[in-house]
């Protein structure tokens, strides 16, 4: 019952979405609120479905689901369509990009090792530099700083130039990137932490795991890489949602 | 200041609260200001012990059960205090101050509320208004709840025109709460919304509450059913908030920050 994905990669999402654009203008006579209504007990009839559900069945990605979301879209568009509303767009933009976006997005996990780079099947890859947990004085973890050389995979095998980096780490990574493929080009050293993610080559990475036991010489370290190339139309609709739920104070 | 100093404060506002639901009540003159004035001192006796708490902690106390039902009772007198100086509801502060009373209480009584420290996932400026502005909205849909059971048991009482507005603002702080939710997830868990368990109720809470005002757009006299569709919301408000706890569909949940602690 799940949605294939690959199905509706771009640009098959774009016109699907356009298709929902059109119907909701098509049959813009059902603004009238009794649709709505019922659109919305069948959005919440769906919701209840996954709320009582474990967590690992993902309900919304499966057909019934889907299906009830872009009823939903239509009618929410055809309201729109005759009765504009701030908030009522932003809700349509943030689900329309979300729904459709998902075709595209994608998150892989990454082990990153302290002594080579990771294996990925991403355009870059990446190495543990550094790690390093801050305690409170009770012991409990207070931050974890997980320093990482991100680099690009160019395929046609150019040399590893010069970094600014301090000279025996200079040094010490001379002596690894002899041991590598001469097929990278100049690493980025980034810092990652819980809550703080580092952007790269249109992709997010966020730091998930490291090994408890080892502490700070943990030998490697799990990142979480994230693409949603539509994630800006699904922040847009966030913000214009925003700005129509404090307007209702002012009005 | 520590949870064992909570019932000293706890008793004094309470004392207040109690006095000021006691007066609103009188027909006298001035009974409208001695009312705001004892309620609005229990709200700042009870409000300095957070404070005080929220110093000797140096972190926000948000992060346990205990700690969010401390704020808990602080806005729902508040939101109480406000509803009853905009549109009189004289037995509205009662209720407000009886729903507070028992959130304290189970502070006072079930001590196994700890006072941990803000793990590294908790570390973001998104955290206290996320939270804040939720609790703030679970008190002011608290009060539309309430009214709507006042409703129900007495239908002569025209509560609908102090619900609506209520739920307004309820609906409009839960939307902004929502919101900042998604906006640090993205940052946290690389997505704006992934229908975790919280996420999925908060969703389907958000629903009933939009619904209740399609339904009143379309049947504006149905008041009985109104009343039926908030309560309602304000159930699926309960499991969002702490009910999840005991469904066993909601283990995992990324919420869940007694059990995650590496995240």
């Amino acid at each position: 019952m799940t949605v294939s994905l690959h199905l509706f990669a771009f640009p098959v999402n774009l016109i699907v979405g356009l298709c929902i654009v059109f119907l909701g203008w098509k049959f813009r006579k059902m603004y009238r609120e009794t649709y709505m209504t019922i659109a919305l007990l069948l959005f919440i009839a769906v919701s209840l479905v996954q709320g009582f559900m474990p967590v690992h069945i993902a309900f919304t990605r499966t057909w019934p689901f889907v299906a009830v979301l872009s009823v939903f879209l239509i009618v929410l568009s055809s309201r729109l369509f005759l009765k504009f509303s701030l908030a009522g767009f932003g809700l349509w933009l943030a689900l329309w990009a979300g729904m459709l976006g998902t075709a595209d997005a994608s998150v892989t996990h990454v082990m990153v090792p302290r002594n080579e780079y990771a294996r990925t099947s991403l355009p870059f890859t990446l190495r543990l530099e550094n790690f390093k947990v801050t305690r409170y004085v009770t012991g409990e973890p207070m931050e974890y700083r997980a320093e990482v050389s991100l680099q690009d995979i160019n395929p046609t095998g150019d040399l590893p130039s010069r970094m600014s980096l301090p000279a025996e780490q200079e040094e010490a990574r001379a002596e690894r990137r002899a041991k590598d493929s001469g097929q990278r080009k100049n690493p980025v050293l980034k810092t990652l932490r819980v809550n703080h993610p580092v952007h790269f080559k249109g992709h997010q990475v966020y730091l998930m795991d490291y090994d408890a036991e080892k502490g700070d010489l943990t030998d490697y370290c799990i990142v979480m890489v994230t693409r949603q190339p539509w994630r800006w139309l699904i922040f847009a609709g966030i913000l214009l949602l925003l700005a129509g739920a404090l307007k209702t104070f002012f009005t | 200041m520590t949870w064992d100093h909570l019932i000293y404060f706890a008793v004094a506002a309470a004392f207040c609260w109690i006095a000021g639901s006691v007066t609103s009540f009188s027909n006298r003159k001035k009974a409208f200001y001695w009312t705001v004035f004892l309620y609005a001192a229990g709200i700042v006796i009870y409000g300095s012990f957070i404070a005080a708490f929220w110093i000797s902690l140096k972190r926000p106390p948000l992060v346990t059960m205990g700690e969010t039902r401390l704020w808990y009772s602080l806005f729902l007198t508040l939101a109480g205090l406000i509803t009853y100086m905009r549109w009189k509801y004289k037995w509205i502060l009662s209720l407000t101050s009886i729903m507070a009373l028992v959130f304290i209480l189970i502070n006072i009584f079930r001590p196994e509320i700890h006072n941990r420290v803000l793990m590294p996932a908790l570390q973001s400026i998104w955290f206290i208004p996320h939270v804040t502005v939720y609790m703030f909205s679970y008190a002011l849909l608290a009060c539309t709840f309430l009214l709507a059971l006042a409703g129900l048991i007495r239908p002569s009482l025209n509560v609908l025109p102090a619900i609506d507005k209520l739920c307004r603002a309820g609906l409009s702080f839960f939307t902004v709460g929502m919101l900042l939710g998604a906006l640090w997830a993205k940052q946290a868990w690389g997505d704006y919304w992934s229908w975790d368990p919280k996420e999925t109720w908060a969703a389907i809470t958000w629903l009933l509450y939009v619904f209740y005002f399609h339904l009143k757009s379309i049947r504006p006299k149905a008041n009985k059913y109104l009343y039926i569709s908030l309560i309602v919301a304000f159930l699926a408000l309960q499991i969002c908030w702490y009910g999840l706890q005991y469904l066993p569909s909601a283990r995992g949940s990324m919420h869940n920050y007694a059990l995650n602690i590496k995240r």
